[in-house]
């Protein structure tokens, strides 16, 4: 009987005390954060793919990945699921916790990823700043060329801290107790 | 508190699905600047300017054979990876299935628009044309591609590129390319691309001999693509 009542219960130690897992499995346990997330992961998957030319709707619709692109794919992919995950947890955030975000913790978590996510595919629209900014324009964009792989790795670890400081503000909200007017930066 | 929850949820949801399908939207329209000449109605001077002969005449780089009835025009810049793709991947199919059979031509145009040091590359490789080595120069350029604006086109290195192009006269070369004899000439093609509204490279027009039914293709795409729309003109759709 207290075999049975032991694997009823779980103990402490199989709990997920992990903020990053028990906020995922806070989250995700719900399928609207999964739809969330899986349409903002395809969504930017396809305009990243466009960007990079790899995906093409004309003459022909066709998806086309050379040798020199594999790379550059790959870290698009790990993007995309991070930036799914980091957008459908805030705004679980935003919909759920009694938390109060202020603008501060809004750029510092998914805005400023999905910024320098989207900053990515800026190499691509190098020739809309040339012709709007001039040698400023081109210098811009000779940069965000040069530099696209480290600059992809970059949005991946702010995704990942994003998602870590997301995941701790979840769990704290759901822990502790704190006073109803406490805000929190 | 319930009503405002409910209400603030749908907003919420409603904002979301708005603004990644305009996103999206844009980015497809992006992507499929490509659109015939019904589109872009061109006079007959224009047409006459784009006939394979005119082009070839007035000293853009060629290949192929002179009677293809269907001529690619291709508007890259050296410094470009994309135009680099295309030049590794698609461009040898090209060749070998529409150029050496004598079905297309391949024409190019110069846009010189990736960076500050794009130009020098084009000047010279209009030079290393003089002399009939533009493609062997185009070849030895991009196979020897790096970052944009680090250098490696600078004139020195340009000249050092000529140098290891067989059967080029540097010294020719060099006085061509110090006396910036096609910079007007290059100045042409990218007004040409910008008449267009070409402002990305690789871009191409895909086009009937005689400079007529215009198609315009942008992007570094895969053969697939150019297929579709050489085969569509040949069977004169």
């Amino acid at each position: 009987m207290s075999e049975e009542k032991k694997s009823a219960t779980p103990s402490s130690s199989s709990r997920p005390r992990n903020p990053l897992v028990l906020s995922f499995k806070m989250v995700f346990s719900t399928w609207t954060y999964i739809i969330f997330a899986a349409t903002t992961a395809i969504i930017f998957w396809i305009v990243s793919s466009i960007f990079d030319q790899l995906l093409f709707f004309s003459p022909i619709v066709i998806f086309y990945l050379p040798d020199d692109a594999v790379v550059g794919f790959i870290l698009v992919n790990i993007t995309s699921i991070l930036l799914g995950i980091v957008v459908s947890m805030n705004i679980y955030v935003f919909r759920h916790s009694k938390l109060k975000l202020n603008s501060l913790s809004f750029l510092s978590g998914s805005s400023l990823s999905v910024l320098s996510s989207m900053c990515v595919s800026c190499s691509s629209l190098g020739f809309f700043l040339i012709s709007t900014l001039g040698a400023a324009g081109v210098t811009a964009s000779a940069f965000v060329s040069n530099y696209q792989t480290p600059l992809r790795l970059l949005s991946i670890a702010l995704l990942i801290w994003a998602y870590y400081s997301i995941s701790k503000k979840l769990t704290k909200s759901c822990m502790i107790n704190y006073p109803s007017d406490l805000k929190y930066g | 508190m319930l009503l405002f929850r409910l209400r603030y949820r749908k907003e919420l949801s409603t904002l979301f699905i708005i603004s990644t399908a305009s996103l999206i939207l844009y980015s497809i329209q992006n992507s499929s600047s490509n659109h015939n000449d019904t589109s872009a109605q061109k006079s007959n001077q224009e047409i006459k300017i784009l006939s394979l002969h005119s082009l070839i005449q007035n000293g853009s780089p060629f290949l192929g054979n002179v009677s293809a009835p269907i001529t690619i025009i291709d508007f890259s810049d050296f410094q470009c990876y994309l135009c680099n793709r295309h030049v590794k991947n698609t461009e040898p199919l090209l060749n070998q299935t529409y150029v050496q059979t004598g079905k297309v031509a391949l024409v190019f145009k110069h846009l010189p628009n990736r960076g500050l040091e794009s130009m020098g590359a084009a000047l010279a490789a209009q030079c290393a044309n003089d002399q009939g080595k533009f493609w062997q120069f185009h070849k030895l350029l991009y196979s020897n591609q790096k970052l944009i604006d680090s250098g490696w086109i600078s004139n020195g290195n340009l000249k050092k590129f000529a140098s290891q192009t067989a059967g080029l006269d540097t010294q020719q070369f060099d006085s061509c390319l110090d006396s910036e004899n096609y910079k007007s000439f290059v100045q042409k093609d990218i007004d040409l691309a910008l008449s267009f509204g070409f402002m990305e490279t690789p871009s191409f027009i895909i086009e009937y001999s005689n400079g007529s039914n215009l198609e315009f293709l942008a992007g570094a795409l895969p053969f697939e693509s150019f297929k579709a729309v050489i085969d569509k003109k040949m069977s004169g759709r």
